[in-house]
């Protein structure tokens, strides 16, 4: 059957350029907003998670989608990157969520091994905004004191992160997108204080 | 030596018949996935699949390909070889990026986004937003101690950096102080035992809380590991011998700087020398400020 797909990138080169700066510059700052480069979608995936995904993922990857993604995210992945799908969270070196109330607990998924802690996923999560009414104060490499976040991540979630955050270097590492931002969240961060969001 | 002339820094359009900045894309896409891994776990070493560069071993491959990996067409780029900007290694190396990248290059540190450097720090302070790519020699600090990087993998896991501080205490028991005086064994985020690459101790203070994020490339041995801002650095001491660095008894003989770090120069066959700042560009912009000055101090 022959299906069409919407196009990658319109700049290959220098729009995942820019997408890494901005990846690499959400790790390296946790907590503070950056832009991708911008593209058209597949139903199912963020502007920004899809660039994030073509800048990442190629045929050396293995990806879990969470359930819950379209069928033609799926095969636009597949297409673009060549990237292999497991359905597996174990397995995973990305795993993409679009629907964070039902994801799997974070410890289904790879946390690395204590030699070689980079051997773990590391998560895409689609938010609706990054801005949300879940708080959370974290502090570590990259945050000069204390940062302060707004975002739908919510309490259970947190109290997921700190436990991982205790088994320092195993653990995850994450991006959050919505729309054409993105927000790092490395396993370093760590939370400093926690009030409930209504 | 007298001021040297700033080069061009216009981009120029790449040369034809090579990706923007050399490297494939699959490659570079590998080589960005290790660097976020690095960021994410600081100071740990990320192995990556270095790639033949048009260049040697040891000319800084693994910072090169780094840089390649992390460059985009809105950086400016200074690239410096033991602090200065108008040696071999460094103009080589900003030549290569002006003709695969078509960028804008800079001997000014405020001015550049991007640095590579081979064995310094700039003196004038790093800010926010900046990125700083070191060339590595040899990332792994147990080495000496335990060659098997299988081994080295496990002693880093269990923490067990005992060694490296008999190794410091030897220099203590042997000479009264700590003699190791460049790529000086650093503590990141009080979890990973790193090397700094072969920058002077001076500099290690520099690597502590810095506002700029530090990548560190190793092309022959295959590792990449990363600083992100602000990130606890501790270099190894001991209590009774705290760290210090290097000092000097003379000013810069060009710029007068006190502060800075100094090499000497030999300047004739009977034992003549003097001393100059490492860093041109920073010894430089003092010489042309105190030249400015000059007709209001007289």
């Amino acid at each position: 059957m022959l299906t069409t797909q919407l196009p990658g990138f319109k700049d290959p080169v220098h729009d995942a350029q820019k997408t890494f700066r901005a990846l690499l510059d959400a790790l390296a700052r946790p907590g503070i907003q950056q832009t991708t480069a911008s593209l058209t979608p597949p139903e199912g995936l963020k502007p920004s998670c899809a660039a994030a995904c073509l800048t990442l993922l190629d045929l050396e990857t293995t990806v879990w989608l969470q359930p819950s993604i379209s069928g033609s995210a799926r095969s636009w992945l597949l297409f673009h990157t060549g990237c292999r799908f497991t359905a597996d969270s174990q397995t995973a070196d990305f795993a993409v969520i679009d629907q964070i109330e039902i994801m799997p607990r974070l410890d289904e998924f790879n946390w690395g091994t204590a030699a070689y802690p980079e051997a773990s996923t590391s998560l895409l999560i689609q938010l609706p905004a990054l801005e949300g009414t879940g708080s959370a104060v974290l502090q570590g490499p990259g945050i000069l004191d204390t940062i302060a976040l707004q975002t739908p991540l919510r309490t259970p979630f947190w109290q997921q992160w700190q436990a991982m955050t205790e088994n320092y270097p195993l653990g995850l590492d994450a991006w959050c997108f919505a729309d054409r931002q993105v927000l790092g969240l490395p396993r370093t961060a760590q939370l400093a204080g926690r009030q409930e969001g209504q | 030596m007298t001021l040297s002339p700033q080069l061009p820094s216009s981009p120029a359009l790449p040369e034809p018949g090579f990706n923007f900045a050399y490297l494939d894309e699959q490659t570079k896409r590998s080589i960005r996935r290790a660097a976020l891994k690095a960021v994410a776990i600081p100071g740990h070493q990320i192995p990556f699949s270095s790639r033949e560069m048009p260049m040697s071993y040891g000319w800084g491959t693994g910072g090169v390909q780094v840089t390649a990996s992390v460059i985009g067409q809105m950086d400016t780029l200074k690239v410096i070889d033991q602090g200065a900007d108008d040696t071999t290694n460094a103009v080589n190396i900003r030549r290569f990026f002006r003709k695969v990248c078509g960028i804008n290059t800079t001997e000014r540190t405020e001015e550049a986004t991007l640095i590579q450097t081979r064995h310094r720090i700039p003196e004038t302070p790093l800010r926010e937003g900046q990125i700083m790519v070191y060339q590595v020699p040899m990332p792994e600090p147990l080495y000496f101690i335990e060659p098997s990087r299988t081994e080295a993998n496990k002693m880093h896991a269990l923490e067990e950096y005992g060694p490296v501080y008999v190794r410091l205490y030897e220099d203590i028991t042997r000479f009264g102080h700590i003699a190791m005086a460049y790529d000086y064994p650093v503590m990141v985020n009080d979890r990973y035992l790193m090397k700094p690459s072969p920058i002077p101790r001076f500099d290690n203070p520099k690597l502590h809380m810095n506002p700029a994020l530090q990548l560190f490339g190793a092309g022959r041995e295959k590792r990449i590991y990363a600083l992100p801002p602000y990130t606890k650095v501790k270099s190894l001491d001991f209590e009774d011998h705290p760290f210090t660095v290097e000092t000097w008894d003379q000013p810069c003989e060009f710029c007068g700087a006190t502060d800075t770090y100094l090499d000497e120069v030999v300047t004739d066959d009977q034992g003549s020398r003097l001393w100059i700042c490492s860093d041109t560009d920073y010894c430089n912009q003092r010489q042309q400020n105190n030249h400015l000055l000059t007709p209001t101090l007289s």
